[in-house]
């Protein structure tokens, strides 16, 4: 019986990956090998791989236990530590994207010290730890051939550099930019985008405008001015001061923090001092009774249960709609070097879907990793009255993903849920406590129950029946 | 017959799978400061050159 090799892994002709037994191997051609045996010989690859920056990557002795197993012609075969959670850029919030854009340059400026390149710029070639960005795309690193370019450095732009610059310096989140286009955002439209005022602001008028009209200017004189270019020879000075350039360029955005209606949750919330010590008892007793591996904070807001969850040890993704709120809570893990948390955006009424070539590239949510714990804390009412989810279908969304369940409901007499139908016709008749419990005890076995706020907030720890 | 002749097209194979651009690979050398210079330069002494060469070469053929 063959492995099947990874769906996602396939654009690179010099390797393939695969998982068995729980780990990950990637298989590597003559070629790639080569590359391979210079990289593993540099100091950078060390250094970074000590730092955590580079997936822990070796060579495996007996590459022939997997022989009859795979298909095709393969010399030799690498193990990866595997990353606890796949997550991929149109879900990161503004400083991750970042962080992973200086690490891409860092490593360019390392690998270039030794006479080595990385051979593409993606954000994909990066997942996280926690807060910690790796590198793991190792077939990327090839020895650096005289007088060749810096082949990666419009794909930085069209998947780092421009979405970067359309949230920092127009305000305009680069989420479903990134998700609805594979390869990024061109140069061309980036340009359309741009404002008089934009083109004075630190890297626009060279990236963006003078890359566009190059571009076009010499889209059909491709053959003679390449060859010309080649043979004039790019040497490492001329990559090294652009990459360094770049890097300049990127250290200084930042993202203009609008105030979005949850971001100040923590300080505006509603809670009592007393309820948000019964609150966090309620998850801390649940999250120490037994060891979660992994659990799913939706709706995590500031995080602040997130991070109860990750105290005993468990893997916790963190996410919410609110970029805001995300973007500052990784900020804070950030500072902490934390390797726990994931914390992402992802609206559930509209989750990150299967995506890329055959619909397997790019994987959703649950195929990803299901979790054994969701805490839904201070979000049903969002679900249905904002997002217009009926209630009985969430519940059957989550109970599908076999976790168990700490919800708490939040009763229409609450203030939180009051603002919420100001606007609104009250239609929803299917957000009602009596409704909720019963729908809740189909899926679920309802465990404990707590109040809070003289009964308009109700906590449920919930254990899952698969 | 091409004037800036064959050892222009002796360029190194690109290994790369991703088409690089040919703008931005110019834009690269415009950036590229005094690095940038000097290889915009001995661009355009090949160029220099090749005038010379395309000349001679009417000299030698009237027709």
């Amino acid at each position: 019986m063959s492995f099947k090799f990874e769906s996602g892994s396939f654009r690179d002709r010099n390797s393939r990956v695969f998982y068995k037994n729980n780990m990950l191997f990637r298989c590597l051609n003559e070629k790639a090998l080569e590359e391979w045996e210079t990289l593993s010989s540099t100091n950078f690859f060390t250094r970074f791989m000590g730092a955590g920056k580079l997936i822990p990557t070796e060579r495996i002795e007996k590459p022939s236990q997997f022989d009859a197993k795979l298909d095709g012609d393969w010399a030799a075969i690498l193990n990866h530590k595997l990353i606890p959670f796949i997550s991929y850029p149109y879900e990161w919030p503004f400083g991750m994207l970042k962080e992973a854009a200086l690490l891409q340059l860092e490593l360019l400026i390392a690998s270039l010290e030794e006479n080595m390149i990385l051979k593409d710029s993606s954000p994909f070639n990066f997942q996280w730890v926690g807060a910690k960005p790796v590198f793991i795309d190792i077939p990327s690193f090839e020895r650096l051939r005289p007088g060749e370019a810096w082949v990666g450095y419009r794909q930085f732009c069209k998947l780092f550099l421009y979405p970067l610059f359309l949230q920092s310096y127009k305000d305009i989140p680069f989420h479903p930019w990134l998700r609805g286009s594979i390869d990024g955002i061109e140069p061309e439209y980036c340009n359309s985008l741009i404002s008089l005022r934009d083109l004075f602001r630190p890297g626009v008028f060279t990236h963006v405008y003078l890359q566009h009209k190059l571009q076009v200017k010499y889209a059909n004189a491709q053959k003679d001015v390449k060859g010309i270019l080649n043979s004039v020879g790019f040497n490492k000075d001329l990559i090294r001061a652009n990459v360094c350039r770049l890097k300049k360029v990127v250290s200084g955005l930042s993202w203009k923090r609008t105030k979005s209606e949850w971001s100040h949750y923590a300080k505006d919330n509603t809670y009592t001092d007393m309820d948000n010590e019964k609150k966090a008892a309620f998850v801390r007793s649940v999250s120490t009774s037994q060891k979660w591996n992994l659990v799913w904070d939706l709706g995590c807001n500031t995080g602040v249960f997130s991070k109860i969850a990750a105290e005993s040890g468990s893997y916790v993704i963190a996410m919410d709609a609110d970029h805001q709120a995300i973007d500052r809570l990784y900020e804070e893990l950030k500072v902490e070097r934390n390797g726990s948390i994931l914390s992402l955006v992802n609206n559930l009424a509209d989750p990150s879907p299967n995506l890329g070539w055959r619909g397997l590239e790019r994987k959703s949510l649950p195929v990803r990793g299901k979790p054994d714990l969701i805490l839904c804390l201070a979000l049903l009412h969002h679900v249905v009255i904002t997002a217009n989810i009926p209630l009985k279908e969430f519940i059957e969304w989550i109970a599908s993903l076999g976790a168990s369940l700490v919800i708490e409901f939040v009763t229409k007499e609450d203030p939180m849920v009051t603002r919420l139908l100001q606007n609104k016709e009250d239609n929803y008749s299917d957000y009602e406590i009596m409704y909720f419990e019963q729908t809740l005890s189909e899926a679920f076995d309802v465990i404990r129950r707590e109040e809070l706020m003289f009964g308009m907030r109700i906590l449920y720890f919930a254990r899952s029946r698969k | 017959m091409n004037i800036f002749g064959l050892s222009f097209f002796l360029a190194p194979p690109a290994h790369a799978y991703l088409d690089p651009g040919t703008g931005s690979m110019l834009l690269q050398i415009l950036l590229g400061g005094i690095a940038g210079l000097v290889v915009v330069f001995k661009l355009y002494w090949h160029r220099f050159l090749a005038l010379f060469r395309k000349n001679k070469d009417k000299e030698d053929n009237p027709q």
